[in-house]
């Protein structure tokens, strides 16, 4: 029922019916309630004439005194059957003569108050007193009373065939709002339905359709001119997004190129810089090559079997440098995929450090127990180690400290596997600390700066990392850490 | 025979600086080595030279800064040449400012070394 209300139709049919049911309710209410009194009004008068005819007919029994004969003139009041009581009081208090209708008991009730003639309405009584009047002289009072069972028969069949008619009036009522209200809703409904394709499809571009001039049709006319505008704003935003969307790709495309060429720039910058301090590192090997060269003609001429020797060696140390600056250039400068497989660090490393060459004053301790897998280029992790290890060894060679020595740890922290390689050389000042990792930074006499640089690319390609701690005291400690996340480390407590 | 000279050489780079020494000392000239600026100064403190040999690009101080140093050490008849593997017009021209008569190229032919190393100042 409460669904079924939500409709307009709905809600206008009950509403309408219930207006209907209100007015011929109160309309019937309002005839019967005129009619009752019309027919009380009409039974007091019959009731008066009656009482005033037989009062008059009583005239010689009362003033003769007779009471039974009286009483036999009042029979005649059966006449009237809805008459329950007549009484004649003469004097004015006294009962002097008394009718009742069959098997009605007598009701001594008090008189409805003078003047008379009086009339007094209860439920179930119409009651009536009159003046019995003779010669200009009150000679006794003349009671009667009505049970006025014809007025109530009469109401109930009234009453009986009020609901027909109310029903009648629904009816009538119902059939002519169908009609009706047809014109009323249906440009209601229509307006919905355009509304709620509107709100469904977004579709601005409709309209409702107007079907009737009322205020319905202001309804239509403002619902469609707010689409109209909706719809006007909404291409305006359309457009203006539009507008803005391909500002933004022309600006994000000037960023690129803008970048593209920085970049570009940079790369150029960085070869250039690249260039000269390669050329310049291989030069001098080259110069001494060359040197050896003409000191070897000299060393022959001569014939200084020691000097030849000698000359040789320079020769062929400066070929080896400058192998080792090609090779360092390659390493940084290679780029290519992870060539990735399972490797087991401790003995991985273990074997890397046995085919190293270590100078005879530098002590190397291992603790390699770290039990840990990982996955990663072995190639490359290798040269990252070295360069590492190398970097130790050199700062070692010149420090005068008693007893030289490298460290090689292998452990689990956390979800990182750390290669940690320490030595206890002089250590790196605070000032180039920041930059040791820089390509092209080098503090030594040989180097072109890439090791460390390599260090750190290589494990930024494994998702990982180089740490530098150096302590003030001296000593260098370097921690390379790979996380597990790309390994499938088989992990162990330390 | 040239007239026997003597000779700094200002070189990091051990070898480099070994390959110099040895035609200088053949033909019987004296030859002192510096590896860093600051060895050279201390040199040029006791000593005077007629040639000094310096490369430009070495740790702690440049070729050039040392030769503004020394430059004031030693006596004013004093030739300096440079070596460096760079070649940087900006670098030469500070280099020539600073008092160098000749920036060697490195590698460079000996013959040319031992030019400006026998060559008699002017």
């Amino acid at each position: 029922m409460i669904l079924q209300l939500t409709k307009i139709r709905t809600k206008l049919t009950a509403l309408l019916l219930l207006s209907s049911l209100v007015a011929t309710s109160i309309a019937s209410g309002a005839l019967s309630l005129y009619w009752v009194s019309l027919r009380l009004t009409a039974l007091g008068d019959d009731l008066e004439t009656t009482a005033n005819a037989l009062g008059k007919t009583c005239h010689a029994t009362i003033a003769f005194n007779v009471p039974e004969e009286t009483n036999r003139l009042l029979l005649t009041l059966k006449r009237k059957p809805t008459v329950v009581q007549a009484r004649i009081l003469a004097p004015e208090t006294q009962t002097f003569a008394e009718y009742l209708r069959d098997g009605q008991p007598a009701v001594d009730a008090a008189l409805p108050p003078p003047p008379y003639p009086a009339r007094r309405v209860g439920w179930n009584s119409l009651e009536v007193v009159t003046e019995i009047v003779r010669d200009g002289e009150r000679i006794g009072l003349f009671y009667v009373r009505d049970d006025m069972a014809t007025i109530w028969s009469s109401l109930s069949a009234l009453l009986l065939v009020i609901p027909l008619v109310v029903l009648g009036a629904l009816g009538v009522t119902y059939a002519a709002m169908r009609r009706l209200q047809r014109g009323m809703t249906l440009p209601i409904t229509a307006l919905a339905e355009t509304a709620a394709q509107v709100s469904q499809g977004r579709n601005y571009a409709l309209r409702a359709e107007k079907q009737s001039p009322d205020e319905i049709g202001e309804l239509t006319d403002a619902f469609n001119t707010m689409l109209g505008e909706i719809e006007a704003g909404n291409t305006a935003l359309e457009n203006y997004h539009n507008r803005l969307e391909a500002l933004v790709q022309e600006r994000t495309a000037a960023l690129h190129q803008a970048q593209e060429q920085l970049v570009q720039k940079e790369r150029l910058a960085v070869l250039g810089q690249l260039t000269a301090t390669v050329s310049h590192e291989l030069r001098n090997p080259m110069g001494s090559i060359s040197n050896a060269l003409f000191n070897l003609q000299l060393a022959l001429e001569a014939d200084r079997r020691d000097l030849v020797d000698s000359s040789l060696s320079v020769a062929n140390r400066n070929v080896e440098r400058c192998d080792r600056i090609i090779g360092e250039l390659l390493d940084y400068s290679r780029k290519g995929k992870l060539v990735e497989r399972e490797i087991e660090v401790d003995p991985w490393l273990q074997e890397l450090l046995e085919e190293m060459i270590w100078p005879a004053q530098i002590r190397l301790h291992t603790d390699l127990r770290s039990g840990a897998c990982f996955h990663g280029d072995g190639d490359r992790l290798r040269r990252a180690v070295l360069n590492v290890i190398i970097n130790a060894q050199q700062a070692l060679q010149d420090a005068e400290i008693p007893e030289k020595t490298v460290q090689v740890i292998t452990r689990v922290v956390g979800d990182r596997l750390h290669i940690v390689i320490e030595d206890n050389g002089p250590g790196i000042p605070e000032e180039l600390r920041g930059r040791i990792f820089e390509p092209l930074f080098s503090t030594k006499v040989y180097g072109i700066g890439l090791g460390m640089a390599a260090v750190e690319e290589i494990m930024r390609c494994h998702d990982g990392g180089v740490e530098l701690h150096s302590p003030e005291g001296g000593g260098c400690r370097f921690i390379l850490w790979i996380p597990f996340k790309t390994t499938h480390g088989a992990k162990n407590a330390d | 025979m040239p007239t026997e000279r003597k000779i700094l050489i200002v070189e990091d780079d051990v070898d480099f600086a070994g390959t110099l020494t040895l035609p200088l000392e053949m033909r019987h000239h004296s030859v002192q080595i510096a590896y860093n600026g600051f060895e050279a100064i201390r040199i040029s403190q006791d000593q005077a030279f007629d040639v000094c040999f310096l490369d430009i690009k070495m740790p702690g101080m440049t070729g050039i800064e040392c030769l503004r140093k020394i430059k004031e050490l030693l006596p004013a008849t004093t030739r300096f040449v440079m070596m460096t593997g760079f070649r940087d017009e900006a670098l030469f021209e500070e280099a020539r400012q600073a008092g160098a008569r000749e920036i060697l190229l490195k590698p460079f032919k000996m013959a040319e070394f031992l030019r400006w190393a026998e060559e008699l100042s002017d």
